[in-house]
């Protein structure tokens, strides 16, 4: 009988694998070291890039302000989005007037949205936040929203029968009954927005995660092109996880 | 002497989903009456219009025509004097037993002082004590049930209105919580409307009921229960129960058009007599 041990072990062979199939093919030469480097130019440029940065700004501050770019506008899509979800949850009306408006702009992937903002704003900070905040406020209201239509319809009526009053309803039942879907909104914005500041900074930025594969992959710095890859596929899966956590430690009534 | 709840020729019909029809008619010209203190049952199988009935006293719907009446006057909106246990789980899953039961307190703006007490009251009453800062998913069906009469008993409403609260529980827990309820009216004596589709479980806690029929619902007869309180368990092998019970389900079964005579439905040994009234064939204890 294999055990979980044995399938967790079969996983780090995976690796393994990878990693000596990685050193063969690159220290064999039989792939041009521009295109692949070897796992010991890769493990120095790592040391370097901690070491000295990236074209003269500091390695925490590439990934600094991608993570502070993406948590401004995830910030802000929260801050503006679980109310406007809300209301257009629990209003019908508001429903009906907002609606429209959100079942348009919805569809379009937000980095469609990249050359108007620069257009607009330049190519500063506010309009990467700006467009980060855009793309999780629509996933949080669409999700709030459809968190609060799920709440049934018993639970809201025992809240009013008991006397909760409008802010009431909508602070103390609805917000907190539409939390594991709100949640879900979060984790799926925070992993929208990871992707859309890469993005934003491929296109127009002197510092970050993405300015840094962009200009590595200009310059032929191949080595940094992979480390910046790296880099990012880390701070996501940190991402995931700390959005995981949080919603298990708010949401410990959920689904039992 | 006014009723405390009154249905006077409440019809009550639903949109149709599709575009153009005539909708459904849930109820069709129903009249009943619930006194003060007393515990009526609402009969039938589903969908007869049990539910629709409870949301029009609650105030969560208004008839489409006729009165709903507490007190002799109009229904005015949803008030927690006139409180819901409904059968599926609506206790707040994200608080404690605790806070839910002072919910209703906490949202009036009351002080905790005052209610803190009576919320130990009315927990211990249901038999929660030693769950109160358990979270709803933390307890079996029969304990939610408990919870929920109790964030209802805290309001001191003077209706509790109970829709199938036990129709999801086993054999064994739904007789306790029958139980429960009859001693929590022994010492709260609101007025009950209880819903359910288990005769036995009518017969044995209500002072009357109302059969309803189907496809319109309509009140089909009215019953009285000719039995003294307090009840207890010897009450299930008592002879006039177990007619009345056949005579109930006979009733139910044969779904008499509505108004028919159904004298030929009661084998009456002298003790009962039937006031054929149609619509409303009452039985009485002479
Ligand atoms: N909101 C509604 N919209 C449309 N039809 C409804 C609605 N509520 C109830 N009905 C219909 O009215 C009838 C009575 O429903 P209900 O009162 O829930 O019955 P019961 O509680 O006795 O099972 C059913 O035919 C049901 O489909
Ligand atoms: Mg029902």
């Amino acid at each position: 009988m294999p055990t979980n041990r044995s399938y967790r072990l079969l996983s780090w062979l995976t690796w393994l694998f990878l990693l000596v199939a990685w050193a063969l093919i690159s220290n064999m030469g039989w792939v041009d070291p521009v295109i692949l480097p070897s796992p010991q130019v890769m493990f120095r440029t790592a040391i370097d890039f901690v070491a000295a940065g990236y074209s003269n700004t500091p390695a925490w501050r590439h990934i600094g302000v991608s993570v502070m770019r993406t948590f401004a506008g995830l910030g802000g899509g929260i801050l503006f989005g679980i109310p406007v979800g809300l209301l257009i949850g629990y209003y019908r009306p508001v429903n009906a007037i907002l609606g429209p408006i959100f079942s348009f702009i919805r569809p379009v992937p937000p980095i469609a949205f990249i050359p108007l903002v620069i257009l607009y704003f330049g190519i500063g900070e506010f309009p990467k936040i700006l467009l980060i905040g855009i793309a999780a406020f629509l996933y949080i209201v669409l999700n709030t929203s459809n968190g609060v239509r799920a709440i049934p319809i018993d639970l809201i009526r025992a809240a009013l029968n008991l006397g909760a009053r409008p802010h009431q309803m909508i602070a103390r039942v609805i917000l907190p009954a539409a939390l594991p879907q709100i949640m879900t909104g979060i984790k799926t914005a925070t992993a929208l927005s990871w992707a859309i500041v890469v993005a934003a900074e491929l296109v127009a930025a002197q510092a970050g995660l993405g300015y840094m594969i962009m200009d590595a992959s200009t310059f032929f710095r191949v080595p940094y092109v992979y480390l910046g890859i790296v880099i990012i596929g880390v701070i996501g899966i940190v991402l995931e996880w700390g959005t995981n956590v949080m919603e298990h430690r708010m949401l410990h009534w959920r689904g039992r | 002497m006014v009723s405390k709840v009154e249905l006077r020729n409440v019809g009550q019909r639903f949109p149709s989903t599709a575009s153009r029809g005539a909708g459904t008619l849930a109820l069709d010209s129903v009249n009943l009456h619930i006194d003060e203190h007393e515990i009526v049952s609402l009969l039938g199988p589903s969908g007869c219009g049990k539910s629709t009935i409870l949301n029009l006293i609650a105030g969560f719907a208004t008839p489409t025509s006729g009165e709903v009446l507490i007190d002799g006057k109009q229904v005015g909106g949803i008030k927690p004097d006139r409180l819901v246990v409904f059968q599926s789980p609506t206790l707040f899953p994200w608080l404690t037993v605790m806070d839910n039961v002072t919910f209703g307190p906490r949202m009036r703006g009351e002080a905790a002082p005052t209610y803190k007490p009576l919320a130990e009251k009315v927990i211990s009453d249901v038999g929660l004590e030693r769950f109160r800062n358990h979270f709803p998913y933390q307890l079996s069906g029969g304990m939610k049930q408990r919870a929920q009469i109790a964030r209802a008993l805290i309001n001191r409403p003077e209706i509790l209105l109970l829709d199938e609260p036990f129709g999801a529980l086993d054999a064994q827990t739904r007789l306790e919580m029958q139980q429960l309820l009859l001693s929590i009216w022994n010492q709260y004596r609101c007025t009950i409307v209880f819903i359910t589709h288990d005769v036995e479980e009518a017969l044995f806690l209500s002072h009357r009921t109302y059969i309803l029929s189907p496809h319109p619902g309509r009140v089909h007869r009215e019953v009285s229960m000719p039995f003294g309180r307090p009840r207890t368990l010897a009450l299930f092998g008592d002879s006039t129960f177990s007619r009345l019970k056949g005579e109930i389900l006979t009733a139910l079964q044969r779904k008499l058009p509505h108004g028919e005579h159904v004298s030929e439905l009661v084998q009456g040994d002298g003790e009962e007599k039937v006031v054929a009234a149609p619509p409303l064939t009452i039985i009485r204890r002479a």
